[in-house]
């Protein structure tokens, strides 16, 4: 047998079973019939752009509002398949290298087999010039009855906000079920200007949160990607502290170092209170003082549920702080964001992470919507206009707004995505999306984004902005010429005094600000003439405007000078803080979920697939119960239960959740829509919204979108909630690990002599026998002459928020398989984020969360144990240093999935198929996988190739520099915060052969001796003892036990202090079942 | 698990090595591809995506959607009956044009390219005009409205007549039918072979052959007594290659392209051209 290598050995295996069928075998060339013919479709006439089999890529814009991004559209062969980071603005520091979550979900959206084809009238199809003309005759009727023609929509800003102004004449509302609108109110009331904040947090030593997803859905990537700078240790030299006051530790809030948790609701008592601390400890005697005079801490912590002096250690901190910042709440609320402006102001932070040049754009609460409503029901509305919002679903049912459509002349769905909300439409007039779509934002700080279509509409859909023109044309609307004053439209647009782009530049050339009004005939005429006479006279530089145009389109991106002229001063005086507590009883918190939003993304099957971060739900509602409050109920996981409002019930399952204290239960937004949002959407669970009682309000009258007097109360059925988790703990094994962040401040993470010296953990062989005879491996050391494509994993950077595991679907074809299949443990993810969630105890004796996000995907190992057991040889270590795997070698024994520590290889148990026309996203660089094949990470293997050979252009031996490598796989191009690097390990000035040298380094499992290409460094942690290294495994108490922390640094050491060699259970117990990592039924 | 699967898989196995062709294993109805080593989980009603096919319809199946995916059906060099008859040899060989003049992304793109019909049209519009299959080729042109789209590409704007000729002739173009039909899990790309130097003809064979007529007798004028003779063209078979693994790799493995570009690193490159993601991703 020794001479018989694997190959010899399946060849004789086959000779035996081919006698059998070789009499039937017939000329492969005779049969070819049985194959379809395929046909090749050459263009009639090729586009330019376009070469067939190779990318294109356009610069546009993501999302509208305060949360647009540019990002590149890949346009392949007639369709986008995916988005990326905008490199050319990356390049230039104006953007940071990231692709939003909510661009990903759009594009999925875009290829959402329920989107609305073509218009629709009463149910049935119709054609555009019908409904067009049944909309303008609609119009002029409102016009001439005197009734009002409104538009509910998302945040629009630049020339879609002044159209949309013009044509409803101001009546429009910009409107998110948990939005932003409060923060702008807030800053109206504190500084005297309706605009939203701008924080610039990546100097900030200090966070103070109160429940913000500022990590998640509400700060979008730039927040993230700050905060991430803030806590980098190379990052100038300090590490930030975060504090979240929430009853509810949410994906942003896990990230927090410190959590005090009030009632729920007392978050504006506890805000306040803080104010009130930071004022005097400060010294501050500035006009905010009259909106905190009549604050008393003492009684606003009991108001709030909270210990006096919990608040008073988060304010002196907050104070002492070179630079800090405070964010407001989980969901919109005008009070809170008051307060946490107010502690911006009095501890002088604003000018320094809070910028009050923000997005100027129109925002409105629910104040708003209400009085729309009213409208509504005093059937004062003519035509209602629907954009991509879905109020029907998201507003409190109390409100009345289904019944209110009913008073309405003509309700019209202006978006494609079909909801609750355009069920109701008379009219559907299906918009085109942001990829078939022109459009520009103005985020208000001078940055101008432009969105252009990167392929043809897909159906027969139109832009909105076309279908305005064109209805505005056909009913003779007239725009009003001057500004009228209504908040829509002196907001935006340039022609407003407040927006800058026309006033005081005397010697500079001057925009012309005359009113387009319905004047151009198409949409994108109407955004190229209005950048024409808007911008290009302020930075055309004197260059032709079609040259200048063509490169502001490749771009996607203009800067205005701002004229913000400082305005930080404190304006407003007459604010009283309200006198509203917590809730000390039985109480639900809700919040936005980190992938569905407030239900916007629920019709994409990856914001369903893709696990949730904090407790691996998939394509389900579910209820966060407290450990406290599950006791008393008598409830465990998965256990049914009736959560009961005055606004109505639902049934949802448990998940005992510990980022919740006391008698608090926490429920996400975005899921329980009907069939009529789409098949993904349809029957998950409960909506969120429909427990909003609505008579909860803050100051400036906006109903708050929380649940007040809730109660629960145990069903006796059990759920059907199905979780990718299997527990919190990494039993050990030292996946997740945490450093403590002072000893990490002042080591450093550069210049070390080897890796690891704060978590102890080096990737030497384990069996200490072969190390000294140099023999690491049984079988021959793997030669990787040019490349070894390696990763850096910053668990410190990470704050979970899952958008590379969704990046790594769109990328890699990956299959999604449905809630029944992840139940039974066959998720086909090749990229899962660990979430890990351990006590660690400090030196006060006070017990503290240690939650780590470990992003796990194939290692790439150089002794890879899946290798060595493939019969057949489908996978093998190639010579850029991959493990790589060849499908169609592959005969799925899926020893190598048993032989894998790291659990990253998915076997496909059955073909999947993607329901048309979701097909027509799938990366055409990837092969699809059939039943009975194993697949995993190929650290992008196209993209590794594809930039290759665009270096082998510029000669045959070129090899690609590192700059060109570190964001090329999907999931580091994804990431904001730049926890995944990639590089070639054979370079010693790349980002993963540096890292390797970092105090904080680990290479998971590496006493395994795998020779992972993957290392890891660990997380920073004020609290873990700074005597040793704390592996997520270990209890907090018993780490100081261990005195090895201070043996390290002479590198010769192999087992004495390996990491597995800490306590040694791990060798009993590394079986897959208990595996932290498995995909094991949790429930 | 059940015998026919597993002796798929070893036919499979000795396929890759050039033992047997590759459709003695799959295109072979007498050996079934078990299909229900893993059937579907019972009242699966959230189960959207996975199919896996029933007994009764897996013969439907695997001679469609499913048959192409995983790749089993593996043609080339087939000489398909094609819209028009398209005869490389008048414009290669007689007029002696590049490859590259019409298959223009070989140096670019994965793809060679198969020219827009506008290529086409650039000469036709006005040569051979008289020829029954240019004719033929100009009713597709006439049918997509090229005239239209080429306005739309180069001439500037278009009157709203124009626009609704657009539209109508959307979709519409030569429906050339594949003769190199590789299996969707091959990725070959022509850029780096066309950059190498590496000659069309020693995969393609000598293309500008085909089309190349044959003077075929088809009677005897009884007047003169002398054979009347006609052109026909034969769609001859001139591939040269069989386009399977084995040929890729012995070429991978010897050809001369590779000493001359990468020197001292040749051995290198080669070792790198041995990797199986160069063409399986």
């Amino acid at each position: 047998m020794a001479s018989l290598n694997r190959r010899d050995f399946m060849k004789a295996l086959g000779l035996a079973g081919a006698t059998a069928a070789t009499a039937s075998a017939c000329n492969w060339d005779d049969n070819w019939y049985r194959t379809p013919v395929e046909e090749i479709l050459p263009y009639l006439v090729k586009p330019e752009q376009v070469t067939p089999g190779t990318p294109t890529f356009f610069a546009t814009t993501i999302t509208t509002g305060p949360d647009a991004f540019p990002v590149t559209a890949r346009h392949r062969d007639g369709r986008v398949i995916n988005v990326g980071a905008n490199r050319q603005l990356v390049a230039a520091g104006k953007a940071p290298s990231a692709v939003p979550k909510s661009a990903l979900l759009e594009l999925q959206r875009t290829y959402a087999p329920d989107r609305v084809r073509g218009p629709m009238d009463g149910g049935a199809s119709t054609t555009w010039d019908a409904g067009l003309s049944k909309l303008a005759t609609a119009v002029k009727d409102a016009r001439a009855g005197g009734k009002t023609v409104a538009w509910i929509g998302p945040y629009r800003s630049g020339s879609m906000a002044q159209l949309i102004a013009d044509f409803t004449d101001g009546n429009a509302v910009h409107w998110q079920p948990v939005g932003r609108a409060a923060e702008a109110r807030a800053a109206e009331i504190v500084f005297g200007e309706r605009r939203l904040p701008r924080y610039t947090i990546s100097d900030a030593h200090y966070v103070l949160s109160f429940g913000a997803a500022f990590l998640g859905s509400w700060g979008g990537s730039a927040l993230s990607h700050d905060f991430a700078m803030a806590k980098n240790p190379n990052h100038g030299g300090f590490i930030a502290r975060f504090a979240l006051v929430s009853p509810h530790q949410d994906q942003s809030g896990a990230n927090a170092d410190d959590w005090v948790a009030p009632h729920a609701g007392g978050e504006v008592a506890a805000a306040f209170a803080i104010a009130k601390l930071i004022a005097d400890e400060k010294g501050y005697a500035g006009p905010a003082n009259a909106m905190l005079s009549g604050v008393d801490p003492a009684a606003n912590a009991t108001a709030a549920g909270v210990e006096l002096d919990k608040l008073k250690k988060v304010a002196s901190a907050f104070a002492k702080a070179s630079s800090a910042v405070a964010f407001p709440g989980a969901v919109e609320d005008v009070d809170l964001a008051v307060a946490t402006l107010l502690i911006n102001v009095v501890s002088g932070n604003v000018g320094k992470t809070v910028q009050t040049d923000g997005y100027a754009g129109p925002l409105h609460g629910t104040k708003d919507v209400t009085a729309l409503v009213e409208k509504m029901k005093a059937g004062q509305v003519g035509v209602l206009l629907v954009d991509d919002v879905d109020p029907v679903y998201s507003l409190p049912p109390g409100l009345g707004f289904a019944d209110a459509l009913g008073k309405v002349g003509l309700v019209v769905a202006l978006s494609s995505h079909p909801s609750e909300t355009s069920a109701k439409a008379g009219l559907v007039l299906p918009t085109s999306t942001a990829f078939e779509d022109w459009g520009d934002e103005d985020l208000g700080d001078g940055t101008l984004l432009l969105r252009q279509p990167a392929m043809t509409p897909l159906y027969n859909t139109r832009s909105q902005g076309d279908v305005l023109l064109s209805v505005a044309r056909a009913a003779d609307l007239v725009a009003p010429m001057a500004t009228t004053g209504t908040e829509a439209s002196t907001e935006e647009g340039a022609e407003a005094p407040a927006e800058g782009e026309d006033t005081d530049a005397p010697a500079a050339p001057m925009a012309d600000t005359t009113p387009l009004g319905f004047e151009p005939k198409t949409w994108q005429a109407y955004i190229a003439t209005r950048w024409e006479r808007q911008v290009y006279p302020l930075i055309g530089g004197g260059q032709p405007l079609p040259n200048w145009w063509a490169r502001t389109l490749q771009a996607g991106m203009a800067t205005l000078p701002s004229t913000h002229e400082g305005g930080h001063g404190v304006a407003g005086s007459g604010y009283t803080p309200p006198a509203r507590g917590g809730e000390a009883g039985t109480a639900l918190h809700l919040f936005l979920h980190p992938h569905r939003h407030d239900g916007t993304y629920a019709s994409a099957p990856w914001a369903q697939e893709v696990a949730d971060p904090m407790t691996g739900q998939v394509w389900n509602a579910w209820l966060e119960v407290s450990p406290d409050l599950a006791g008393e109920l008598g409830v465990v996981d998965n256990d049914e239960v009736e959560v009961k409002t005055a606004a109505g019930s639902v049934r949802l399952g448990v998940e005992v959740y510990r980022g919740l204290k006391g008698k608090t239960a926490a429920f996400a937004f975005g899921q329980g829509h009907t069939t009529a949002s789409g098949r993904y959407a349809a029957d998950r669970g409960a909506n969120a919204f429909s427990l909003v009682t609505g008579d909860v309000t803050d100051s400036d009258g906006n109903v708050l979108m929380v649940a007040k007097g809730v109660s629960i109360s145990k069903t006796g059925a059990k759920a059907t909630l199905v979780s990718t988790f299997g527990g919190d703990s990494d039993g050990g094994r030292n996946w997740g690990v945490s450093v403590n962040a002072d000893a990490l401040a002042k080591v450093g993470d550069k210049g070390q002599a080897h890796g690891g010296e704060l978590t102890g953990i080096h990737h030497l062989p384990r069996d200490q026998r072969l190390a000294e005879k140099q023999r690491y491996n049984f079988y021959n050391h793997p030669e990787r002459p040019t490349y070894r494509w390696s990763m850096t994993v910053d668990v410190n950077a990470c704050d979970g928020c899952g958008v590379c595991a969704i990046a790594c679907y769109a990328e890699n074809n990956l299959a999604i398989v449905g809630k029944n299949l992840i139940k039974r443990g066959r998720e086909m993810n090749w990229l899962r984020i660990n979430r890990y969630w351990e006590t660690v105890t400090d030196e006060h004796g006070e017990s503290h969360a240690d939650i780590q996000f470990v992003p796990m995907m194939c290692q790439h190992c150089g002794l890879a144990p899946c290798e060595s057991v493939c019969p057949v040889l489908a996978t093998y270590h190639n010579i850029d240093g991959l493990n790589a795997m060849v499908y169609n070698r592959c005969v799925g024994t899926r020893y190598c999935a048993n032989n894998c520590p790291y659990v990253v290889r998915r076997f496909n148990f059955h073909s999947y198929v993607w329901p048309e026309p979701l097909h027509l996203q799938l990366n055409p660089d990837v092969s699809t996988r059939v039943m009975g094949v194993m697949e995993k990470c190929t650290f992008c293997v196209q993209r590794t190739r594809r930039i290759k050979d665009v270096y082998r252009d510029k000669g045959f031996t070129t090899t690609v520099p590192d700059e060109a490598l570190r964001e090329l796989p999907a999931c580091a191009e994804a990431c904001p915060t730049g926890a995944l690097t990639f590089g070639n390990l054979n370079d010693p000035e790349s980002v993963p052969a540096k890292t390797r040298m970092s105090a904080r380094n680990y290479i998971i499992m590496g006493e395994f001796n795998t020779d992972s290409a993957i290392n890891y460094l660990a997380k920073a942690n004020f609290h873990v003892s700074e005597a040793a290294h704390h592996g997520g495994g270990h209890g907090g108490g018993h780490e100081g036990e261990h005195a090895d922390g201070g043996e390290h640094g002479d590198g010769s050491h192999g087992d004495a202090n390996g990491a597995g060699s800490h306590d040694g259970h791990e060798e009993t117990d590394h079986g897959k079942a208990e595996h932290p990592a498995g995909a094991g039924e949790h429930h | 698990m059940p015998f026919p699967r597993f002796t798929a898989l070893a036919l499979l196995a000795l396929a890759s090595v050039g033992c047997l062709e590759a459709s003695d294993v799959s295109g072979d109805p007498a050996i079934p591809l078990d299909t229900h080593a893993f059937p579907m989980p019972p009242g699966n009603t959230d189960q959207v995506f996975a199919v896996t096919p029933d007994a009764a319809d897996r013969d439907s199946v695997l001679n469609s959607e499913y048959d192409y995916q995983i790749g089993s059906g593996y043609v080339t060099g087939v000489a398909l009956p094609q819209p028009i008859a398209f005869p490389h040899y008048t414009h290669a060989q007689v007029l002696g044009m590049e490859c590259q003049y019409c298959h223009s992304e070989a140096r670019k793109s994965k793809h060679s390219g198969i020219p827009p019909v506008q290529t086409c049209m650039g000469c036709h519009k006005w040569a051979m005009t008289d020829r029954p299959q240019i004719q033929e080729l100009t009713k597709f042109w006439e049918r997509g409205q090229g005239d239209a789209w080429m306005k739309a590409a180069y001439g500037g704007g278009l009157s709203d007549e124009e626009k609704a000729l657009l539209a109508q002739g959307q979709g519409e173009t030569l429906p050339w039918k594949k003769v190199h039909d590789l299996p969707d899990f091959v990725h070959f790309a022509h850029k780096p072979h066309i950059r190498a130097g590496v000659d069309c003809t020693e995969c393609h064979g000598q293309m500008q052959l085909q089309g190349m007529p044959e003077k075929v007798q088809v009677g005897i004028d009884h007047q003169t007594g002398d054979a009347i003779v006609e052109n026909h063209v034969v769609n001859v078979n001139i591939r040269e290659t069989t386009m399977q693994m084995g040929w890729c790799i012995d070429c991978h493995a010897q050809h001369p392209t590779v000493d001359k570009n990468y020197g001292d690193k040749a051995d290198l490159r080669r070792a790198e051209l041995k990797d199986c993601w160069t063409c399986h991703k």
